[in-house]
């Protein structure tokens, strides 16, 4: 039988964790660790791609709008088109409305013209007849940005019918 | 050898054994700086929540002012932009022809009369809000004073008549896009403490929206 002293027994008793242990230990603290920031982080990512999926849809909506505002008299003559002023002005087409002075309403940090303010979207409206008689036509406003944190392409899309104006 | 036996004899503690000194001190080291550390999370979550609400405060107002100023004019008859004085006589000026259709008052008139059923929207440059009256019973504002619905509007020209490639016009059409524009500049922070540059201290919001009215009976 081993000969056990008393200075032995004091140390055994006052031993600390192994090596092992604490590499679990700090394991399982990461593990919860990075969980809980990258939930922190996964909402903070959702509320940037919400704001700016709100922003897009919102300019979307605005470019329905417009091509519903562009005159259509079927019945003038001469029935020239897509130009200001015409009896009509956005005929069956595909608009395209692009570059730095198409800017999503996001919140941020800043003057609009600084580099930090570059949410830029592109809208593409889409004229299609639906009926001759009675007059009817579909708007299709498309909306497509670019989420920045991924570098993924959404669009958000709005469509409206509209008839002629008379 | 056996030594997980020689392990578990060394993890034995003699029963009634209190800790050391060394062991208590290590264990509220690290208690205190996890506990640090959470306090340092809940700061930082409550100033993002105070950013948050800051820019939540900022446009609010806003979106109900575009949501009602679009109800507005998609049940208005002739939609106006022009100019809006309330301390000069407190009349509606509207654009003149030949020059740009922007302005920072919008009309809405319910009839064919201006003076009968009409509702105003305007921004006030002193303010900084933009604010509605009418004299119509058929409006929420019905015969009310200036009712202020939108703050820290900073932009003076609000409202501008458009054609449906977004070129401002330069006279009175009966179908225009009314775009409208608010600017907001406002506190990021209110209740930190500003940089010695501040240049961090303001955040943009701006706000847009087109609506096209109905067609003319």
């Amino acid at each position: 039988m081993p000969h056990i002293s008393a200075n032995t027994v004091k140390h055994k008793t006052a031993g600390g964790f192994t090596l092992a242990e604490i590499l679990i230990s700090l394991l399982v603290f990461s593990l919860v660790s990075s969980g809980i920031i990258y939930g922190y982080v996964q909402a903070n990512r959702m509320v940037q791609w919400s704001s700016i999926s709100l922003a897009a849809q919102s300019y979307a909506s605005q470019g329905a709008e417009q091509a519903r505002a562009a005159n259509w008299n079927p019945h003038g003559y001469p029935m020239t088109s897509n130009f200001p002023g015409a009896f009509d002005e956005l005929p069956d087409t595909n608009e395209v409305f692009s570059g730095t002075n198409y800017v999503l309403d996001v919140p941020s940090k800043g003057f609009p013209g600084s580099s930090d303010f570059a949410f830029y979207v592109t809208n593409y409206v889409t004229i299609t007849t639906i009926s001759v008689n009675p007059y009817v036509r579909q708007i299709r406003s498309d909306a497509v940005w670019q989420f920045y944190l991924t570098g993924q392409i959404y669009t958000n899309t709005s469509i409206l019918v509209r008839t002629s104006n008379q | 050898m056996n030594l997980a036996t020689n392990i578990k004899s060394v993890r034995m503690r003699e029963p009634g054994a209190a800790f050391t000194l060394v062991e208590m001190m290590i264990t509220m080291l690290i208690f205190s700086t996890v506990v640090l550390a959470i306090i340092g999370l809940q700061l930082f979550a409550m100033r993002v929540s105070t950013l948050g609400a800051t820019m939540l405060s900022a446009t609010t107002s806003g979106r109900q002012t575009m949501n009602d100023i679009r109800d507005n004019i998609r049940a208005g008859k002739v939609v106006l932009v022009g100019t809006f004085n309330a301390t000069n006589g407190a009349t509606f000026a509207q654009a003149p022809l030949g020059s740009l259709q922007e302005g920072n008052a919008l009309e809405i008139e319910y009839t064919n009369a201006a003076d009968t059923n009409f509702l105003i929207y305007y921004q006030d440059p002193t303010s900084t809000n933009v604010y509605s009256f009418s004299n119509s019973a058929a409006t929420s504002y019905a015969n009310s004073p200036f009712v202020p619905i939108a703050h820290f509007v900073t932009n003076y020209y609000c409202f501008f008549a458009e054609n449906y490639q977004g070129t401002v016009q330069t006279n009175y059409v009966n179908n225009p896009v009314i775009h409208v524009m608010l600017q907001f500049y406002q506190w990021q922070y209110p209740i930190g403490i500003i940089g010695g540059s501040a240049a961090n201290s303001f955040n943009y919001y701006s706000l847009n929206t087109r609506i096209t009215p109905r067609d003319n009976d």
